[in-house]
């Protein structure tokens, strides 16, 4: 008979480690963890966050549609608007959750996908504390030498937006999305049944795909491999060491 | 967006800029260069004409013998333009590909071989002579690469612009970003002005709905003749994926990407004028260029003759006023439409057109002008064709101003640019200042309010020569997401030390999957309304599914225990979305398990019938219960491990099936299973060690123990032979002897 100690470990899925060291990261930053339904209103995933009736920037993100009230989100940026109806300002949250696409999987993308939004609400933060935030992260992630790089982008939810990039294993790679919360989104944030007011809060927001991390962390070439259950692919990742 | 550089270079003088830094200039700015893309050239050389002769069988042709250098080719060609012996021409050589995409080969054309080409302008995609192709002085050798003489390569940048500037999306658009970058004036065009009186009625067209048509310009342009566009257009054309058709809708397409108006041409006999931009009357039907009938709704705009609709505004022309070989007379139209309706209209009747993606993300509405001059021009070029006035409706232009408040951009930025320079980056962009405000320019649709300039001032400045600044340290306080959040982490930490493995798997389910588990799809589900596929139409409401593929996909490993802790939804429980999150643990065996931190037995075994449609041929077991149940009955939890022990090096699993062995060792009771799994880990195709038996005391004699492992082996590139698995099995043998002194039982 095996006694309970002579019992290996099981294996905690990469996917899980790439995202607790995500959330580590910010926690450490003063970010705290919020969370939210992944089935969602369009009024939260897309009206709210500025997103224009009838706007190609709806193409942005092809929806997994319920009916007409009810999609699966496509981003956990609907926690900007649904965790400041509960929290007032100011705030530092991380929203770590799985996110939907309608778009055919292939070796780098599946059809859902792992998440971590972040957002800071508060008094007076500029783009300069954006950029020195997520400059910071992208060290703590992938090693306090790595290059980085910021470049314009667009998403309806911020202005200025931006794209981050790393460089790492040799090229340039986007890891993430990010901008100045859109004084529109701003005024859309409720904590007291009231919208916040732009000229007086501003703050930033950031999106991580857990999944691409991971693939860059562990060398995955093929996302798809991580959700077969393969035990082969499962077994090489450890266990958590334990602290007795 | 494609974008051919000897185009661009009619926009801007990129003064020899390598590629390479015009790209990253682009990008600097946000428009994201996704490749960049050299067009073969080096096969086109310069060829001198030793002989020619008229082909024998065919009147038009003709052949030459030409010297490239290190032989001499026979090619035969079409005489377009004067060749004589001793002419220095470009030639490519078969076989070799054209920048247009054209392959030459050799071939016999009416019995004589031919194994090449004379290369015309068109060809090389470029307008560089009057006549219509180089000619090159004595004094270069034959042989030598026409890219190099010339200097010149083709590039084209593939650009993935953003759905906020569809300023960006044509020529003058690239030129005018990167004018503001290198502090540098576009290049402009001289075109002809046209005055000719105008016999034709006056009136050409009339808007009735100014909300969704603000602008409509058109004219009249007769007495052309249709033919194939001049070779630089169709060549450049080409190389963008533009098709070919004729020489007016090619030229309307080559506007579209030098100014970014869509422009469409109707054939004005087929016409009764005037035009009406209207919306469509509910009933009215239209054929459009795509030879498909559509129903318009009143929602929709159109552009209407005396008779019905012609066209469906700014998506597509309808088939029956569109330009034939035999057209004389077109009316042009270069028209402003309301963005919003246009993309309603073409996503109701899922048309997808360049003309509509350029007008629902916005185009400039003062280039109506020179856009159909450019093209009336194109169109009238070498004809005697009689060129009418433009004919301009609709409101004025008013462009939205701004307040101008430099101390607030500097504030949001965390800058201390100072009114002055940021009123030059500004202009730059060509917004126009005042004291107090700033004017947006026609073509920038995307700029609204001041946080939209801040934007623009970080973004000609440069987001990386910015101030970075931290955040003030401060901790949020903690709240119950958080604690929750941690308390999942921890439970999953407290499976893995229970010998538990974490499995990730889909979030839909099947039809097949819901029937074979006698799901009902009414009450039980949640479906899609437009799932990717059949085998992802549903939302699950149970894990199970998910941890029966994960056993099943291990059919040689013994002992499996996954658990998954994530998303589930049962629609009876909340009507919205009866979204919780679940615990479920499956493995194989027949008996209940209790884990270590829980007082409670777990499990229920699956039936046979719903294993075997899963292939499975062992006992399986499942538990499935709401993570509460877990959170409010283990209290005092350590807070979950936030990274790996070590970073692992993934080594992705072999395409070809592992192979099971199992071997028993007898060896001294202070060796550890975890001592000799260790020792083994070097041996190359051992993939896996693991333990499943370990016993002392019986018939074994004191002091010793017997250690039994799973041996699992593989090959990254075949199927092991048995003669390869007896050799690394001797090697773990041989291993376990020298180390431990061990006897293989």
């Amino acid at each position: 008979m095996i006694s309970q100690k002579a019992l290996p470990n099981g294996h905690l899925h990469p996917l899980t480690w790439t995202m607790r060291e995500c959330v580590d990261i910010y926690r450490k930053m003063g970010f705290r963890v919020v969370q939210g339904p992944e089935i969602d209103s369009p009024d939260y995933n897309f009206d709210r966050l500025n997103f224009p009736p009838d706007h190609p920037a709806r193409d942005m993100q092809d929806t997994l549609w319920i009916d007409e009230q009810r999609l699966m989100r496509t981003h956990n940026s609907n926690m900007q608007i649904r965790a400041m109806e509960r929290f007032a300002p100011p705030v530092r949250f991380v929203v770590p959750g799985r996110v939907y696409r309608n778009e055919r999987s292939d070796a780098t993308h599946g059809v859902s996908f792992e998440y971590m939004e972040g957002f800071v609400v508060d008094r007076g933060v500029t783009m300069a504390n954006m950029l020195a935030n997520l400059a910071d992260f992208g060290r703590a992630f992938f090693g306090s030498t790595t290059r980085i790089r910021f470049r314009p982008s667009y998403f309806p939810f911020v202005e200025p937006g931006l794209e981050m990039l790393v460089y790492y294993g040799g090229r340039w790679l986007e890891v993430m999305g990010a901008g100045m919360i859109h004084p529109n989104v701003i005024a859309q944030m409720k904590p007291t049944g009231q919208g916040l007011n732009p000229d007086e809060w501003s703050g930033f927001a950031f999106g991580i795909g857990v999944d691409r991390f991971m693939m860059i962390r562990y060398g995955i070439e093929d996302v798809r491999l991580s959700f077969t259950g393969d035990y082969r692919f499962l077994k090489q990742f450890p266990g958590p060491e334990e602290n007795q | 967006m494609k974008l051919l550089l000897s185009w661009l270079e009619e926009f801007i003088d990129t003064g020899n800029r390598p590629v390479e830094d015009i790209a990253r200039d682009l990008e600097s700015l946000g428009h994201e260069v996704e490749s960049i893309t050299h067009l073969p050239l080096d096969n086109v050389v310069i060829g001198e004409i030793t002989a020619l002769r008229k082909h024998p069988n065919a009147d038009r042709l003709h052949i030459a013998e030409v010297n490239i250098g290190n032989r001499t080719i026979q090619l035969i060609f079409g005489q377009y333009f004067p060749v004589k012996v001793g002419d220095r021409l470009p030639v490519a050589v078969a076989t070799c590909q054209l920048p247009t995409g054209l392959v030459v080969e050799s071939r016999t054309i009416r019995g004589v071989q031919s194994d090449g080409m004379l290369v015309a302008d068109g060809e090389l995609g470029r307008p560089l002579t009057t006549e219509g192709i180089l000619r090159f002085e004595a004094t270069n050798k034959p042989g030598t690469p026409v890219a190099d003489v010339i200097g010149w390569r083709e590039t084209i940048f593939d650009l993935s612009l953003t759905p906020n500037r569809g300023d960006v999306l044509s020529l003058c658009g690239v030129a005018r970003e990167l004018a503001a970058k290198w502090q540098q004036s576009r290049r402009t065009r001289d075109l002809p002005v046209f005055h000719v009186s105008d016999n034709h009625p006056s009136l050409l067209a009339t808007i009735q709905d100014r909300d969704l048509c603000p602008r409509y310009s058109a004219r009249l342009i007769a007495n052309i003749a249709i033919h194939h566009a001049p070779t630089v257009i169709a060549g450049r054309l080409t190389m963008l994926g533009h098709g070919q058709y004729n020489s007016v809708v090619d030229v309307t397409n080559y506007v579209m990407e030098e100014f970014g108006v869509p422009l469409h041409a109707f054939d004005a006999e087929k016409l009764t004028l005037p035009l009406v931009i209207r919306r469509a009357k509910t009933g009215e039907t239209i054929q459009l260029l795509d030879s498909q009938s559509y129903d318009l709704e009143d929602s929709m705009l159109v552009i209407a003759d005396q008779t019905g609709p012609v066209a469906l505004a700014g998506i597509m022309g309808g088939l029956k006023t569109a330009i034939t070989n035999q057209t004389k007379t077109i009316i042009l139209e270069a028209a402003y439409f309301e963005p919003t309706s246009i993309r309603r209209t073409r996503t109701k009747l899922k048309i997808v057109s360049d003309a509509a993606y350029r007008f629902e993300r916005g185009t400039d509405p003062a280039a109506l002008e020179i856009a159909s001059n450019r093209a009336a021009d194109l169109i009238s070029r070498g004809l005697s064709a009689q060129v009418g006035q433009l004919h301009m409706t609709g409101g004025a232009l008013d462009s939205p101003t701004i307040p101008f408040d430099p101390t607030r951009i500097d504030a949001y930025l965390g800058t201390h640019f100072g009114r002055k320079k940021i009123a030059q980056l500004l202009k730059r962009f060509e917004f126009q200042l005042t004291d107090q405000t700033i004017s947006v320019p026609s073509w920038r649709h995307d700029v609204a309010i001041w946080q939209d300039l801040a934007e623009e001032v970080a973004r000609l400045e440069g987001y990386d020569q910015l101030p970075q600044k931290a955040l003030a340290v401060w901790q949020m306080p903690p709240t119950p997401d958080d604690s929750h959040y941690l308390a999942v982490e921890a439970l999953k930490d407290r499976l893995v030390w229970a010998g538990w493995t974490e499995h990730i798997g889909s979030s839909f389910l099947s039809k097949k999957e819901i029937e074979l588990f006698g799901m009902n799809e009414a009450v039980d589900l949640i479906k899609l309304a437009n799932p990717v596929s059949e085998e992802a139409a549903y939302l699950r409401s149970t894990q199970l599914i998910s941890l029966l593929k994960a056993i099943a996909k291990n059919p040689i490993f013994t002992d499996l225990k996954f658990f998954e802790i994530g998303t589930v939804w049962k629609p009876s429980a909340n009507k919205f979305t009866g979204e919780q999150t679940a615990v479920s643990l499956i493995w194989c065996d027949t008996q209940p398990q209790t884990l270590p931190f829980l007082d409670q037995q777990l499990g229920t075994r699956l039936e046979k019938k719903i294993l075997d449609k899963f292939k499975i041929r062992r006992p399986v077991m499942f538990s499935e219960v709401p993570v509460s149940f877990y959170l409010t009955r283990t209290d005092n939890h350590p807070p979950p491990v936030m990274r790996p022990p070590t970073q692992p090096i993934f080594r992705p699993p072999s395409r070809f099936q592992p192979v099971l062995r199992d071997l028993a060792i007898l060896v001294d009771e202070s060796v550890t299973p975890i001592d000799v799994m260790k020792t083994l880990q070097e041996i190359p195709q051992l993939i896996d060690v693991e333990l499943f038996d370990q016993f002392s005391g019986g018939q074994l004699p004191p002091g010793k123990q017997s250690l039994a492992f799973h041996l699992l082996l593989e090959n990254s590139d075949h199927s092991l032979t048995s003669q390869e698995i007896e050799a690394t099995i001797k090697q773990v043998k041989d291993q376990l002897e020298t180390t431990y002194r061990a006897k293989i039982r």
